[in-house]
Order: structure tokens, then sequence, then C-alpha cells
């Protein structure tokens, strides 16, 4: 609980660093299918 | 000290990254609610309709009678995990073909009555009563298609064995993941997805024309597996008494200018010198100059329902020749 309250605004700011990078990826991604049919996922 | 230091790493790493994918995952799970994302749907396919098969050639098959909706479509699977309804192994008067095929013939994004093999079942039974069986399994490669068919459809005793041929069936059989828990998690889905995007964006050589063209190539291990499936089907033709032919689908990316031209002038020629009968739908399609006009959706590349209208229109008369 302690190093919540010290560290709220660090984990704030990464969190925060997380979701920019996220939707950085989200929105320069999207665009028509440009990789090959894959279905690695089984 | 170090300890107390440790801990407090420990902390700054690991909690926002828990706190970060718990919260993405929720984010994610809303936003698809409302939104259709193929990878997920691929994802969600895997996880819920496929089924390991003993039969290392087969790799995998559909579930049995099960049932979802995938890509806002359902697909439904019958007794023997074909898209279709069960039907009686004994044949009755009607003409009996089955399709063997990838995710195209399978139908993957259309509805069962907009897919190709749907479409074309009407159309020849109305000269002559036709059971087309669906044997299309998202994945599959030619060597999966053929043993797919000695395993599961040889039984039904066709009049004909139509494959539908696809660039990347020249991969080798898929493996399956060596992390198990990938396609429940959203958000490594979506990770995974992205990031091969990007790759792509930045690197040519991981983007799809690369790729397929690669599985043609001297050395490639694909390729001559496919051969060899073909041939054994071939041979199986002559010992049921089945006519077998061939279709090949067009890859939906650049239709007038098609870059694998090559390529399926090689699998043209394998099958011709086979003597085993071959149409390729390419040309047919030259005159599309807006193929994502024919996708499934604007990340998805699969044939949508105009597509799948073509592709029986096209095919239509070659299923004929042999009357």
């Amino acid at each position: 609980m302690s190093l919540l309250k010290k560290y709220k605004w660090h984990l704030v700011v990464i969190v925060g660093l997380y979701a920019a990078v996220t939707l950085w990826l989200f929105f320069f991604t999207d665009s028509p299918q440009s990789v090959p049919f894959e279905y690695e996922i089984r | 000290m170090r300890l107390r230091r440790a801990v407090e790493i420990g902390f700054l790493v690991f909690v926002p990254l828990g706190l970060f994918l718990v919260g993405a995952e929720l984010v994610l799970r809303v936003y698809l609610s409302r939104n259709i994302v193929y990878d997920v749907e691929m994802s969600r396919y895997a996880v819920r309709l496929k089924v390991d098969s003993p039969n290392p050639l087969v790799g995998h098959h559909h579930r049995p009678n099960a049932e979802e909706t995938l890509m806002g479509v359902p697909l439904r699977t019958n007794a023997d995990g074909f898209r279709d309804d069960d039907v009686p192994i004994e044949k009755g008067a009607q003409r009996r073909i089955i399709f063997l095929g990838d995710s195209l013939t399978l139908g993957w994004g259309v509805r069962k009555e907009d897919t190709f093999e749907h479409l074309l079942e009407a159309r020849l039974s109305e000269r002559e009563p036709t059971e087309v069986l669906n044997l299309g399994v998202g994945n599959y490669n030619t060597t999966q298609e053929v043993n797919l068919f000695i395993e599961k459809g040889a039984k039904y005793d066709p009049d004909q064995v139509v494959l539908f041929y696809f660039i990347n069936d020249a991969e080798p059989v898929p493996q399956k993941s060596r992390f198990p828990g990938l396609g429940n998690y959203r958000i490594v889905t979506f990770y995974w997805s992205r990031m091969k995007a990007l790759m792509a964006r930045f690197s040519p050589t991981t983007g799809f024309q690369e790729y397929y063209a690669a599985l043609y190539r001297e050395g490639a291990p694909g390729w001559p597996r496919s051969q060899q499936a073909f041939l054994a089907l071939k041979a199986l033709s002559e010992e049921q008494g089945f006519d077998l032919r061939v279709v090949l689908l067009p890859e939906l990316h650049e239709l007038v200018d098609y870059p694998f031209a090559k390529e399926y002038g090689q699998v043209a020629d394998f099958l011709r010198e086979n003597d085993i009968p071959v149409r390729d739908l390419t040309p047919y399609f030259q005159g599309e100059t807006e193929p994502q006009s024919l996708w499934v959706s604007r990340d998805d590349a699969h044939p949508n329902a105009r597509a799948h209208r073509l592709i029986a229109d096209y095919t239509f008369d070659f299923l004929l020749e042999t009357e």
C-alpha cells in the first residue's frame, strides 16, 4: 500500500504510456489487409 | 536495502503492466461487441470450431455439430464437421459432388446461402438433381484437403470432386500454436495482429506478395507436398471412378495485373501434365478494377457474397464438361 502511495503518479504515467503506444498502433496500422492470410492462433 | 529496491522495481514493472492489460482487455471487448475485427474472428474460429485431428496430415478439422457466429454470419457444422447439412452416406438418385478447399470454399464471412457451393448446387440442380458437399476448412493446404477427403469424404462415393485451390495452399501443414492462451485474450490477438501489420509496413518481405510467391520457389517445402497430394487424389479418382477437377481461385488484392500469374501458371501446368482438368479463374476477374469491393471487409480479403456469385458463374460450365 505504501508503494502504491509513493509511486501513484509513476503508475499513472506508465499506464498512460502503454495506452498511448497501443492507440498509436491501432490507428497507424488501421489499413486494408496487407499481410497473408495466417492462422497461427490454433 | 537491495531487496527493497528490487521490490520497488518489480512493482513499477509488473503492476502498471497488469493494470494496463486488464483495462485494455476490457476496453477491447467493449469495442469488439460493436465492431468486427478479422484477426479476432479468426482466433475465435480457432478456439470455438477447430479441433485437433489425430491424423497429422489433416492437422485439425471442425468440431462436429457446432454453431458459432463469425464475421457476423452464422457458421454451423454437421456431424462430420462440414459446413453443410447432414446427408446420408448412401447416395440417392442425384449426382453427388464434393468440394475441397480452405476458408474460401468454406465461405468464410458469407452466409451459407451466398457461398459458391450453395449457388452452384442450386444451379446444377436445375439441370439434374445435384447434391454438393462442402468440405472446406479454414487454414487447409492441399495435403490436408486431400487427407480430409480420404478420411471423411470418400465414403460418400462422389461422382465428382472439385478442389478449389488458393495461392496459399502450398503452405506447409500449420502447427499448433506454442502459446495455448493466445486465442482467449483479445489484447494478445490485437498485439499479434497489429505487430504483423506494422512489420509489413516497414518490411516488404513480410507482406502478402513476397510471402505467397516464396511458397513456390525452389526449395520451398509446401509446393512439392501439394503436388504429391494432387497425384494421390488423381490416383484415388481413377480407383474410385469419380471425375476430378481443380479450380484456381484468385487472390483478391490486385486483379488487373495479377501478381501471381507465374505461380498459378506453374500450378496449372503441373495439373495439365498430369491430366487433371483445371480452370484458372484469375483471367475472369481481370475487369475488376476495385478489388476491395470483392472483400468480406476492409481488413479481410476473403471473397464476399458478390465474389462468391462470380466464382459460381465462372465455374458452372466447367463442372459440366464431363457430361
